[in-house]
């Protein structure tokens, strides 16, 4: 059932409607209910599901374990098999040795299922949560509208939502239906319009590589195809996400934001942020703090303590990297994420040390210097993702047509490209946009009526005009 | 959630008063209903539509008005010869329609027969198909498993149509249909909105400059070429593309299906498929076979003696059906006929639509139902 389409509009609303007097074990098991009918829809039969469940209810046994706590090192050990498992089910190629299973199975919405398995599973074992009851523990891994690509919520808030669901008043709600039509805008607007657009530059690309195009022309054309890319992706995935916090809160769960103007970001760390938040918070707090905590205690010293974050960010962004998907592209991915974080925090460590923290904050403040970083940063991150949307074949002509150089002028149109059209976006928003956001008229009952029709007007005009499938992204993931 | 619901329902009704406003409006762009359901309208005086494919989709409820009629389907060159008002004259009591389909080959064909089916009204009314045809209708479809032909894009947008064992099938009930129809009716005239500014700025002779500019980005595509060419002409009666151009529009064409070489069969299973669904809904067809330059056929020997062979075993099979006829157009096939490569120049329409009006005239299905085999 996808997210853009009628038949989860009617399904969302009618579920919302019966479910919305419910309390307790009888709201418990509705939404139950409700998300097992939404994930059977990704699950062609019943064998499918099989490894899924499997895996769900074997982490609910890591989970009892680690509450027990009577087995040493429980925690670490689940850990290992669980991951192992998701590593062997999705196929990552360092596993191809290992025998397949000898069926088709579904593997729909494991990658965020493992993110938020682990985190009961750490917290448990940590001693910080209590471990919840099976049905509750299934209801916060299958919740439905963060089944597909999250936001990775945490199990206690959720929890807290499930018995007492967060209440829904005037502004809340019109900011929820708001969320949901402009997510879905989004989506199937801006996102299918961005991707048209990327590839036709993609295939054009192609052509210019095949046909021996010059250096500079490749270079403008992969500029943009980069760009662009990172645009849709970001018009995806935060309108996916728009539509899957609003859901969630007609069911009384406020799930958390994934997104906090990205585009806005001052470096590659400021990025990562505002952009796939939970997923970054999930990694800091599971995976780069052991980490620097395990290096820091292997090795202290605390002239080596700057320079054992970096590698720890390095390791941690291959890891991020990698985790997209299951074929070594989404290692390059990760490698190039990895080295982006590490140069930058060697830069900010290094001019530190030779400016001063008062100075270098002043420099950071310049707005040239500041609207530069912006723009590098945005390139690097498309430069990461170039897999995403290039094979590795593809990458590897291009870099031997284009060069170290190509590359270089890449990053340099791709930054320009970003920041003419912010300037002009935040002059605007500073024009206009406060001016908008304090009319009496737009904060009207009327206005904001008029602006939800205009906006469902909008999605009735362009959607079947688009006439497209609109997945998410993330959802292979 | 009273709340949500309060928000979702104002919204809705302003939705609903926004959008009854723009179907209103598009009134003024595309007529409510059309005396003639002519396709050519969507490249002429409607462009409002965009393309004959949408004009189809969103007029075809036109089909389900009682009264005899007489229906043209094929491609761009029987769109424009075939005038419905010139042949109305002399087919009294007979409406004439003119379906044609820009670039249609023969399953584009089927599914335009399937729809105007799914529409008609059983009412008693007869109908009398003309499928205009040559060997381009039967070259192998341009179209991949997974990308429709633009009749069967237009009729599946909106969830209206879905294929279902190989034909276009309703999704909707007539009514719930006729509603989709209408608020498809403001997005067919925002979508063809791009197209005519592009036109009226970019390629319009009366701003040389800009056209100039335009054309300097044009590829040497033959297609470019010709639209190029094609555009900047006021009367298609007194030029003809040059040859240069239309020898290498029809060797791309060739290329893509292969070159000169004995066309597949499926075409006309489809064509056999098609005739006998006419004939067991009571109705006639007449297959009118084109006529092309003769320096076009030239270039063709293999390719459309293969066709015309296979015409014939079609129509041999159904040699003492009264329902079938034929009509050869081929004595028009003089070079001087053509504006390029397949279309005839405006002077010859009215002469081609009085010859297809008397043989239609000629058919015992004009005089009474004729039932199948009879």
């Amino acid at each position: 059932m996808s997210f853009t389409s009628v038949t989860f509009i009617v399904f969302v609303l009618a579920a919302a409607l019966i479910g919305q007097g419910l309390k307790g074990p009888w709201r418990l098991a509705f939404i139950l209910l409700v998300n097992l009918v939404f994930a059977a829809t990704y699950i062609s039969q019943p064998l499918a599901a099989l490894p899924l469940v499997a895996f769900v209810l074997a982490g609910y046994g890591a989970v009892v374990l680690a509450a027990k706590g009577r087995v040493t090192h429980a925690v670490a050990f689940s850990t290992v098999v669980l991951v192992a498992a998701f590593v062997w089910l999705k196929r990552y190629p360092f596993v191809e040795a290992i025998a397949p299973l000898p069926f088709p199975y579904a593997l729909v919405g494991l990658s965020y299922i493992l993110f938020r398995l682990l985190h009961v599973l750490f917290e448990v074992g940590g001693g910080t949560m209590k471990a919840p009851s099976f049905l509750r523990y299934l209801a916060y891994l299958f919740f439905f509208p963060a089944f597909l690509s999250g936001p990775i919520h945490r199990y206690e808030p959720f929890a807290r939502d499930l018995e007492a669901p967060a209440s829904l008043d005037a502004d809340t709600a019109f900011t929820t239906l708001k969320r949901f039509l402009t997510g879905f805008a989004k989506v199937a607007v801006v996102g299918e319009c961005l991707i048209l657009v990327q590839g036709a530059v993609s295939g054009r690309l192609d052509a210019a590589v095949a046909g021996g195009a010059p250096g500079l022309l490749l270079a403008g054309m992969y500029a943009a195809g980069a760009a662009i890319y990172l645009v849709f992706l970001y018009a995806n995935f935060s309108g996916y996400t728009d539509m899957a916090v609003a859901v969630a809160r007609l069911f009384g769960v406020v799930l958390p934001e994934n997104f906090n103007r990205p585009f806005t970001a001052s470096n590659f760390q400021d990025f990562w942020s505002r952009w796939h938040i939970t997923l970054s918070e999930w990694f800091k707090i599971y995976f780069f703090n052991p980490l620097l905590k395990g290096l820091m205690g292997r090795f202290p010293s605390a002239t080596l303590a700057p320079y054992l974050g970096v590698f720890a960010l390095f390791i941690v962004f291959v890891v991020l990297g990698f985790w997209h998907g299951s074929s070594w592209e989404y290692l390059l991915t990760g490698t190039l994420l990895g080295v982006g974080i590490a140069l930058n925090k060697l830069y900010q460590i290094e001019i530190t040390k030779r400016l001063g923290k008062k100075r270098y904050k002043a420099l950071a403040a310049r707005p040239a210097y500041a609207w530069a970083s912006r723009g590098l940063t945005l390139a690097w991150v498309s430069l990461s993702l170039t897999p995403f949307w290039i094979p590795v074949e593809g990458i590897a002509a291009l870099t031997v047509d284009a060069g170290v150089a190509g590359f270089g002028l890449a990053l340099i149109l791709m930054s320009l490209s970003f920041i003419v059209p912010l300037l002009v976006l935040t002059w605007l928003e500073r024009r206009v946009g406060a001016s908008i956001a304090v009319n009496p008229l737009v904060r009207s009952s009327g206005g904001r009526a008029i602006w939800l029709g205009v906006l469902i007007v909008v999605l009735l005009f362009a959607v079947p005009l688009l006439n497209s499938s609109s997945d998410f992204v993330y959802q292979a993931f | 959630m009273v709340h949500f619901w309060k928000w979702l329902g104002l919204s809705t009704l302003c939705a609903a008063v926004i959008y009854g406003a723009l179907i209103g409006l598009s009134a003024f762009q595309i007529p409510w209903r059309s005396a003639h359901f002519d396709t050519a309208a969507a490249t002429t005086t409607q462009p409002g539509w965009v393309n004959e494919a949408r004009y189809f989709v969103l007029n075809k409820q036109a089909f389900a008005a009682s009264g005899d009629r007489i229906v043209v389907m094929g491609a761009s060159n029987a769109r424009d010869p075939f005038r419905p008002e010139i042949m109305e004259h002399r087919l009294s009591g007979w409406q004439v329609a003119n379906a044609s389909l820009s670039g249609a080959g023969i399953d584009e064909i089927a599914d335009a027969v399937d729809l105007y089916y799914q529409q008609r009204e059983q009412t008693g009314a007869r109908t009398v198909f003309v499928i205009s045809l040559n060997y381009l209708q039967f070259l192998e479809s341009p179209y991949s498993a997974d990308h429709e032909n633009p009749l069967a894009t237009e009729a599946m947008r909106s969830g209206l149509y879905e294929r279902r064992e190989g034909r276009l099938t309703a999704r909707l009930p007539q009514p719930a249909e006729e509603v989709v129809v209408m608020t498809a009716r403001p997005q067919a005239v925002v979508a063809s909105l791009p197209r005519r500014l592009f036109r009226a700025v970019f390629v319009n002779p009366d701003l040389p400059q800009v056209k100039e500019a335009v054309d300097r980005f044009r590829s040497d595509d033959p297609l470019s070429r010709w639209t190029e060419f094609i555009g900047e002409q006021r009367d298609l009666d007194t030029v003809t593309v040059p040859a240069d151009i239309q020898q290498a529009l029809m060797a791309q064409r060739l290329a893509g299906a292969g070159g000169d070489k004995p066309l597949g069969q499926d075409g006309f299973r489809t064509l056999a498929d098609m005739i006998a669904l006419i004939r067991s809904n009571g109705d006639a067809i007449v297959i009118v076979d084109l006529p092309l330059p003769e320096w076009h056929f030239a270039g063709v020997p293999v390719t459309d003696a293969s066709y015309r062979a296979s015409l014939a075993r079609v129509l041999d099979g159904r040699r003492n059906d009264k329902g079938v006829g034929f009509l050869s157009l081929r004595d028009f096939n003089d070079n001087d006929n053509f504006f390029d490569s397949a279309h005839t120049k405006p002077r010859l329409w009215p002469v081609l639509s009085e010859r297809l009006a008397e043989r239609l005239a000629a058919m015992p299905a004009l005089a009474g139902h004729t039932p199948e085999g009879g």
